[in-house]
């Protein structure tokens, strides 16, 4: 288990290398570089040329991935344009919020669509299953930017029950640790703060969770429907257990390959697809700093961005694999080198 | 009322008696569709009774019917199912549990889904102790693997570790009937458990559950498509075609004269009883599907003896003392009429 673990491990450098070449490629591609950004409108052709050759952009694109690629191993992704910062330094400071983000609102969906999914299964064809139904299918067709600014303009503006913006307000402090504001107050024991941190969480939160509820309740809804049928859940009840046993022992054991498939997915989603949303927000995370770098075309805090995000994204899909791991002796043995 | 009356030996009641039992199904479109009909026979303590027919004659149904497997939404039943002096047929879920697993048990066609994949066979035999609770603490393990060792695993131990997918579909099989019979059961109900495995292990795994069952005193409802299969060890047989018995009674009486042109069709298409050179017969056409049940006999059809009489109104049963037919013209005489 632990080789099929290595190789699985070793086996995200190659994704890694395809990723940045099309990425390194794609954004030299677009017409226009960063210096004509760079300049103020009135300079001159010399000083474009000029900033040109300090950023190193006039060499051969090869030659520029190639420099880019050795300078990656040791974490350094250049500097930012924009801020003119490191941008290995500016996305550790706004990861944490991002993995905040990301863990609330999944741990919301999984918390709400998981029973409901079982509840829908357990009740086939009742009108309780068929609401879960139609809850499912708007979360999902719901756009994000929609329900978070319609979020915002009922419970924030109009309620005024929650805030809008940000992950705290303006003079509050917190001793930073960890960045993930949760898990610093409570190692500070700032108690008293959790419940106004999660208050700047639970709307942004939320917006993520919705669309999510519905596929991981229709995903546990068909695993739960398929393994029902099995045999096994039969013989189960031929041995006399009680329902409760057969659904913790026997049931959810079975479906929760799939189970976990579709949440670790969606958090590999989450941590990239939450752009729109910290944007709405203003929730300052990895989202909205990637929005501003492409809207200013900081093509190196872009493209350390997108890697930190296929990054995670990899190491979410080995995590699925481990888990898999455990769950299933089936997996392990066909994984067995 | 008292029940402190003195303990007497009373006569040995049969473990199950189905008595008048009707099954009906309903479809998706909502239609009530009969699958048994009128079905009635018993099953004395260790007896070993082979219930026979062809897909689609509904044995399974019965089977299921009687640990009352299939939800009530899916599956109605008419008539009584009576297990020493409950009556299964209509009981609730809380004198159905006790019951499962402990004092009937059942085995089923296929070895390679009927044990749950993610657990070691340790542990789904111990679930199905510890469900009764009828063995306790250290004894639960030795009983596992007294169990293990009379369905004839060399190495207990070993096989206590597997997980299902280690073992093949015989040795499944036997975890099968080692957990069907770790709780003393009163009757074990197998169905098919023979048709998945190679014809090699069919036989190994029949004669390990005639011979613990003979053992323990057990009573079995085998369920099988293969007559050839069952009568050696069979103490009765009931044939059973489009949902009504056709005929039931001894083992030998069956074999040696049946009574029904089914049967005696059935008997002709196992293969060591055919004549010298004689080709190989089967049954000429289908069972007919339930949607196709007329009046009459339901082999009509495909039976060499049929008349416009059979053709019209319920079958006349004949019986003589065990033996009892359906049909308007046995091959041999019944007596009386009922």
């Amino acid at each position: 288990m632990v080789r099929a673990i290595a190789l699985r491990l070793l086996g995200v450098i190659p994704v890694l290398f395809l990723v940045t070449l099309v990425l390194f490629v794609l954004l030299r591609l677009a017409p226009g570089d960063a210096a004509d950004l760079l300049v103020p409108d009135d300079a001159g052709e010399d000083e474009v040329a000029r900033i040109r050759e300090r950023w190193g952009l006039d060499r051969p694109i090869l030659e520029q991935y190639w420099r880019f690629l050795l300078a990656s191993l040791q974490l350094d992704f250049g500097r930012s344009y924009r801020y003119g910062a490191d941008v290995f330094g500016l996305i550790v400071e706004r990861l944490p919020a991002t993995i905040e983000l990301a863990f609330i609102a999944l741990a919301l969906a999984a918390i709400v669509a998981v029973p409901l999914g079982i509840i829908a299964a357990l009740r086939k064809g009742s009108a309780l299953d068929g609401a879960i139904s139609v809850f499912a299918i708007a979360g999902v067709s719901t756009p994000t930017f929609w329900l978070g600014i319609l979020l915002v303009l009922f419970l924030s503006a109009e309620l005024n029950l929650l805030p809008s913006a940000g992950r705290l307000p303006y003079g509050v402090t917190l001793p930073h640790v960890t960045g993930v504001y949760l898990l610093d107050a409570i190692l500070a024991w700032r108690l008293d703060l959790l419940g106004l941190i999660s208050s700047y969480i639970i709307l942004p939160a939320l917006t993520l969770a919705f669309g999510m509820i519905g596929i991981i309740a229709r995903i546990t809804r068909g695993a739960i429907i398929d393994v029902a049928q099995e045999e096994f859940i039969t013989t189960a009840v031929s041995k006399g257990l009680k329902r409760g046993e057969i659904i913790r022992h026997h049931l959810m054991p079975n479906a929760a390959v799939p189970i976990v498939t579709i949440i670790g997915l969606e958090l590999g989603v989450l941590i990239s697809g939450s752009i729109i949303v910290e944007v709405v927000f203003s929730w300052p995370g990895l989202g909205t700093l990637l929005y501003q770098a492409i809207s200013v075309r900081d093509i190196p805090l872009v493209t350390g961005i997108v890697v930190a995000y296929t990054t995670m994204f990899i190491f979410i899909n080995v995590l699925i694999d481990i888990i898999y791991f455990m769950v299933d002796p089936r997996i392990r043995a066909s994984q067995a080198v | 009322m008292s029940n402190s009356i003195p303990d007497q030996p009373a006569p040995p009641g049969p473990v199950l008696s189905i008595e008048g039992l009707s099954l009906f199904v309903r479809a998706d479109d909502g239609r009530r569709l009969k699958i048994v009909e009128n079905a009635s026979f018993s099953i004395a303590p260790g007896q070993f009774f082979a219930l026979v027919g062809e897909s689609g004659s509904g044995k399974t149904m019965i089977a299921r019917a009687v640990m009352r497997l299939v939800p009530d939404a899916v599956l109605e039943i008419d008539g009584a199912i009576r297990f020493g002096a409950q009556d299964l047929a209509h009981a609730s879920e809380r004198v159905l549990r006790p019951l499962r697993g402990s004092e009937i048990t059942m085995i089923f066609q296929e070895p390679m889904s009927s044990l749950n994949p993610l657990m070691t066979v340790e542990r789904q035999l111990m679930e199905t102790v510890d469900a009764h609770g009828r063995f306790k603490g250290d004894d639960r393990r030795e009983r596992i693997l007294e169990l293990l060792r009379r369905v004839r695993f060399r190495d207990p131990e070993l096989i206590l570790k597997a997980f299902p997918h280690e073992l093949s579909g015989g040795m499944r099989q036997r975890v099968m009937i080692a957990a069907a019979l770790i709780n003393e059961p009163k009757l074990l109900i197998a169905d098919e458990p023979t048709t998945a495995l190679d014809v090699t292990i069919q036989r190994e795994v029949l004669d390990i559950i005639a011979e613990l069952a003979r053992d323990m005193g057990l009573a079995v409802l085998f369920i099988s498509h293969d007559l050839s299969l069952v009568y050696e060890n069979a103490d009765k047989i009931a044939v059973l075609y489009g949902g009504v018995i056709m005929e039931q009674g001894p083992a030998r009486k069956i074999i040696e004269s049946p009574a029904h042109p089914y049967t005696a069709a059935l008997l002709a298409c196992v293969p060591h009883r055919r004549l010298n050179g004689s080709r190989q017969v089967g049954i000429e056409g289908a069972v007919p599907s339930v949607a196709d049940w007329g009046e009459g006999c339901r082999f009509v059809e495909r039976c060499g003896q049929a008349r416009a009489v059979c053709r019209v109104g319920p079958m006349p049963l004949f019986a003589k003392y065990d033996h009892s037919v359906r049909c308007v013209a046995p091959l041999n005489d019944l007596g009386e009429r009922h």
